[in-house]
């Protein structure tokens, strides 16, 4: 039922029956901020993109080679980790506690490829690429690393969402803010990979 | 003004749009852009740039409508 009401010489409808919500009002908002981090994140990777095309050399000369295999195993365990968190949310809307081991397990893979990112970077640091070292170390450092920063907050975020699941207070809709979050992550690396990394 | 004529004045103002940026090199980067592969990269991500935000709007459009229309469910549909 909807009922007029006049107020400040405007016609207002207020709608007295249940309203649903067509998108949660997060969910939508975590949406917008992944459609502007794409954005940002496809910037950076056209900026490499052309720098590395204008260079005379590349990669730049004295500079070490970017660990091709060892970061293959570290994305696909990203991309894992993505997978899994698929399951868990499909074993979320089944049943809700159980959901508890794959959110964990999504979790834990996602941990794996932020360590191992960070014991790459000593490696390529101790063999001489720096932010400072060439074209090559700053776009390195500026793109893997501002990727990793957000790899450790969407682990967090994830992290909030396992306890509230293990509390029992998990919305769908929570569930679903972190899962976008996770998934800008997950799908953005293969981008940078084929990239950052092969070129 | 009669229908040929204005057909002149916009075939004439579409090539000066099409060939003015080859001849004045009018970007400040555009000079790096004389060999093939930094060209390539640039109409590659000029490519990505414009068009990335487009389809991501265009697919956050779509899901939303398509997420109403299972609200409205079968029975407020038009027949």
């Amino acid at each position: 039922m909807t009922v007029a009401v006049k107020g400040a010489g405007r016609l207002r409808v207020a709608a007295e029956s249940q309203r649903s919500q067509i998108v949660p009002s997060a969910v939508m908002g975590m949406l917008i901020f992944v459609i502007t981090e794409m954005m940002f994140f496809a910037g950076l990777v056209s900026a490499f993109m052309i720098v590395r095309a204008s260079a005379m050399v590349w990669p730049p000369p004295n500079q070490p080679r970017l660990p091709l295999e060892e970061t293959a195993v570290n994305t696909a365990a990203l991309l894992l980790s993505g997978l899994v968190l698929f399951f868990a949310r499909r074993t979320f809307q089944r049943d809700r506690q159980r959901a508890t081991m794959p959110l964990m397990i999504s979790m834990l893979l996602g941990a794996f490829f932020v360590v191992f990112q960070g014991f790459e970077w000593v490696g390529l640091i101790r063999e001489g690429l720096t932010l400072t070292s060439s074209t090559l170390g700053s776009f390195f450092y500026l793109i893997v690393g501002i990727h990793a920063l957000h790899a450790v907050v969407a682990l967090g975020v994830l992290a909030y969402a396992w306890l509230r699941l293990q509390r029992g207070w998990l919305t769908s809709s929570q569930l679903a803010v972190a899962e976008i979050f996770w998934y800008l992550v997950v799908g953005v690396w293969p981008v940078l990979y084929l990239t950052v990394y092969m070129a | 003004m009669s229908a040929r004529p204005k057909l002149w004045i916009a075939a004439g103002v579409a090539s000066l749009v099409v060939w003015s940026p080859r001849l004045a090199w009018g970007c400040a980067v555009c000079s790096a852009g004389r060999d093939d592969e930094t060209r390539q990269a640039f109409i590659v991500t000029t490519g990505l740039l414009s068009f990335l935000p487009l389809a991501m709007i265009a697919g956050l459009v779509w899901w939303v409508r398509r997420r109403a229309r299972e609200l409205d469910g079968p029975a407020t549909r038009p027949r």
